[in-house]
């Protein structure tokens, strides 16, 4: 799969700066992004989306619960950790396994390649039960 | 030469007169040479009993008396006895009177015939060896010195009628005179020479013990070495006094020997002789007493180490076996003296610490050094932890000072866990949970800013330019980059609530449990403590463990900064002290210093001139004491190294 297109990508971080800030980001590089506040705003939208941007520490559902929970509804849906805290790139990061998670603050190439490798990846990952 | 000629030279020689005494009329003949050994021309002594008998001494009489009767009376074979006679200059003179009695032919006594030997040297002599011996035996008896000198005086002034005598001893300031025995002298003279000093002109004795030569004075009225206490000395009716110091000649004296008469007169040969055994023997006396006291004092200091330090010393051969034992107790012995005494180390005690004992010897003995060993014993629930020190003893045995130590140890491994516990508070706070909290908080809005950033610059490639959407991005860069400056403030926030509970405190104790933290710490870096902690300092209303992070950090800074200092340069010093309304504590380095223009700067927050640590341990420091009322600041020593001055305010008087 090329991507030339847009993508269409959906941002949960309950920090109001830096979501807006990456949402900006996405856009600006030619994509299509939803901003959530928290996860459990994301599953009330129901949008489908090509990948999810989020953050692990979020207040409620965090990122790694978001993502055991959309894999126990079946939802395969490339996902990629975005983090403050460097530690957790090697944590176990639940029963899933190893995540693609970038740490704060990041680059736009480095970002951008987080997703790329999610969505390339994406076949794999799903089928774990 | 006729025989008798040979009689009296050959009696004469031998100091032997003759005497003869008519029984009925007590007309007696008395050898001249009798008289003049009491000092008397022949014609000053009436050749009668009467008259010659006043010259025996008083308290012989009686005695001389009752052998003369009990020879007449045919009870013994020969009339002998010692007696004492008085010379003319009152002095006492030794004589042997043997005899024989002469009977009629009704068996009636009628003269008593016989000879006087002068035995005043041998008898002199006599007296001195028993004086010594009765001294002695009085020392060993423990008898207290003023008894001892006492009884020497008595025994001196039985030599010489009239003759009075003390001794006075040095105080031990070397300087003044006491008297320490003097039984005869009258009561108002010693407390008037008591307290006075020694010198050149100071009477006899304080002469002679100034100089440390003998002192002759045969007229106190008129020799200047009296002339300050001559009144004294009439007041208590002395005319001659001399005086021997009583000490070894190398070393200054430290007393004397005097003899008072009442009469002005030099002394003779004989007492001369005297006065010098007298000395001697007070000498003795002194000495024996000083040494046993000594001696005693010693036993004393050893029992009380004995008992004071180690609980069990044990003697063994190098071979490991058991010679003696001494204990405070024989409880906690792990045998009773009978099991181990005359056995082996090995035998005795459990294997793996029989070896190591038996190790241990045999390296103390090779290399004569001292070795310490630790070992536990006992069941698991009632250990017991001992420190052994070995030495070498006697150049082939070994002696072990054993100490329980079971509650210093315990004591340290408590005291150890919370050492680490405080250890890892104090460093997880300042360093991993702060590097985690921070890292996270700062990277939203470093995020944003990077974000919007980089969107503006894609933004830069699209034609047309949406300028609306780079300015909003760009106000996002600076809204973002201020959020980051309110970051620390919420940290530092953060890390008070966290635990102020505020209470009286005292800095001195918060100086003494930092010491305990880092004190490894400080040892393996061969830093040179020194604690100047003032002994009344007012208490301080905050937290006590905020204030230990406080000091630890400054501590650790210190620490740090020294590490390239030579070793023996080394010295951390941590002051308290107070004034009217402020407690201050100082750390003090031998370090680098700090550079004049960065002594304010060193506060601030991630700013570090080191290449670990995030540069936050002062700024928290400062915010910690100015949340206490307090203020911190750097200066450079005078000579080597900073200081770092923290004054807290003193707590308000309670009530």
């Amino acid at each position: 799969m090329t991507i030339d297109r847009g993508l269409r990508l959906a941002i949960v971080d309950d920090d109001d700066g830096a979501r807006a800030g990456v949402a900006r980001l996405l856009r600006c590089m030619g994509h299509q992004v939803h901003s959530f506040e928290s996860a459990e705003a994301f599953e009330g939208a129901e949008v489908s989306v090509d990948c999810v941007i989020v953050d692990v520490r979020l207040p409620g559902v965090s990122g790694l619960e978001l993502r055991d929970r959309l894999r126990e509804r079946g939802n395969a849906v490339p996902i990629v950790f975005i983090t403050g805290d460097s530690a957790v790139k090697s944590r176990d990061t639940g029963r899933f396994g190893a995540a693609t998670t970038v740490v704060k603050p990041f680059d736009d190439e480095t970002l951008f390649a987080a997703i790329a490798c999610a969505i390339w990846g994406a076949d794999g990952d799903g089928e774990r039960a | 030469m006729t025989v008798d000629d040979r009689y009296r030279r050959a009696a004469q020689a031998a100091g032997v007169g003759i005497w003869d005494m008519n029984l009925l009329t007590g007309d007696i003949y008395v050898d001249p040479m009798l008289k003049q050994l009491l000092g008397y021309e022949d014609h000053e002594i009436r050749n009668h009993i009467d008259d010659w008998g006043r010259f025996v001494h008083p308290d012989d009489t009686a005695t001389v008396f009752a052998r003369v009767q009990a020879h007449i009376a045919g009870e013994t074979p020969l009339y002998e006895v010692e007696h004492r006679m008085i010379h003319r200059d009152g002095s006492i003179r030794w004589f042997l009177a043997r005899g024989s009695v002469t009977r009629d032919a009704d068996g009636v006594a009628i003269a008593l015939t016989g000879t006087d030997t002068d035995i005043t040297a041998r008898k002199r002599d006599e007296v001195v060896r028993a004086a010594q011996q009765h001294v002695l035996g009085m020392i060993a008896a423990g008898s207290a010195l003023g008894d001892v000198l006492d009884s020497l005086v008595r025994m001196v002034e039985q030599q010489s009628d009239g003759m009075l005598c003390s001794v006075v001893m040095l105080d031990d300031s070397r300087s003044r005179v006491r008297h320490c025995a003097a039984p005869s002298l009258p009561a108002d003279y010693v407390r008037a020479i008591d307290g006075l000093t020694i010198g050149p002109k100071h009477g006899s004795c304080g002469t002679s013990m100034f100089l440390g030569t003998p002192v002759i004075v045969t007229d106190i009225l008129t020799d200047p070495l009296w002339e300050d206490y001559r009144e004294v000395a009439q007041q208590a009716g002395f005319r001659a006094c001399w005086s021997m110091p009583i000490g070894s000649p190398e070393l200054r004296p430290i007393g004397s020997f005097a003899m008072y008469y009442a009469d002005p007169r030099s002394p003779s040969d004989a007492e001369l002789q005297l006065i010098e055994s007298a000395a001697d023997i007070a000498r003795i006396a002194i000495e024996h007493q000083r040494a046993h006291e000594a001696l005693r004092h010693s036993e004393a200091r050893n029992r009380a180490m004995l008992r004071a330090i180690p609980d069990w010393m044990f003697l063994t051969t190098v071979d490991g076996v058991f010679l003696d034992y001494h204990g405070r107790d024989t409880d906690g012995l792990y045998l009773p003296p009978a099991a181990f005494l005359g056995r082996n180390v090995i035998d005795v005690l459990p294997p793996p610490i029989g070896e190591m004992l038996m190790q241990a010897f045999v390296r103390v003995n090779a290399s004569d050094e001292p070795e310490q060993l630790d070992y536990v014993m006992g069941a698991e629930d009632a250990e017991r932890f001992y420190e052994a020190n070995i030495v070498r003893c006697d150049g082939d045995k070994i002696l072990s000072i054993v100490k329980d130590v079971t509650d210093r140890r315990r004591a340290e491994l408590g005291t150890e866990a919370q050492r680490r516990q405080l250890a890892h508070l104090s460093r997880v706070a300042t360093l991993g949970e702060l590097t985690g909290a921070l890292a996270h908080e700062l990277s939203q809005p470093l995020t944003a800013v990077r974000s919007n950033a980089q969107a503006a610059r894609h933004l830069l490639n699209r034609t047309p330019l949406d300028i609306a959407e780079m300015r909003a991005a760009l106000d996002d860069v600076i809204r973002n980059s201020q959020r980051a400056g309110g970051v620390i403030d919420r940290l530092r926030a953060l890390l008070r609530k966290e635990s102020a509970a505020f209470q009286l405190v005292d800095i001195n104790d918060v100086v003494r449990d930092v010491i305990d933290l880092a004190n490894s710490e400080i040892l393996s870096r061969r830093i040179r403590l020194d604690s100047r902690l003032s002994p009344v300092l007012p208490a301080v209303e905050g937290d006590r463990v905020q204030l230990q992070q406080v000091l630890l950090n400054l501590v650790l800074n210190a620490c740090d900064a020294m590490s390239g200092a030579e070793l023996n340069q080394r010295q951390l010093v941590l002051a308290t002290n107070a004034s009217d309304h402020f407690v201050q504590l100082a750390v003090s380095d031998s370090g680098p210093g700090i550079p004049e223009h960065q002594l304010e700067q060193v506060f601030e927050p991630f700013v570090t001139f080191r290449d670990k640590g995030l540069g936050l341990g002062l700024a928290i420091s400062r915010s910690i004491v100015s949340d206490h009322g307090g203020s911190i600041r750097a200066e450079n020593n005078e000579g080597r190294g900073a200081t770092f001055r923290c004054l807290l305010p003193v707590a308000p008087a309670a009530g």
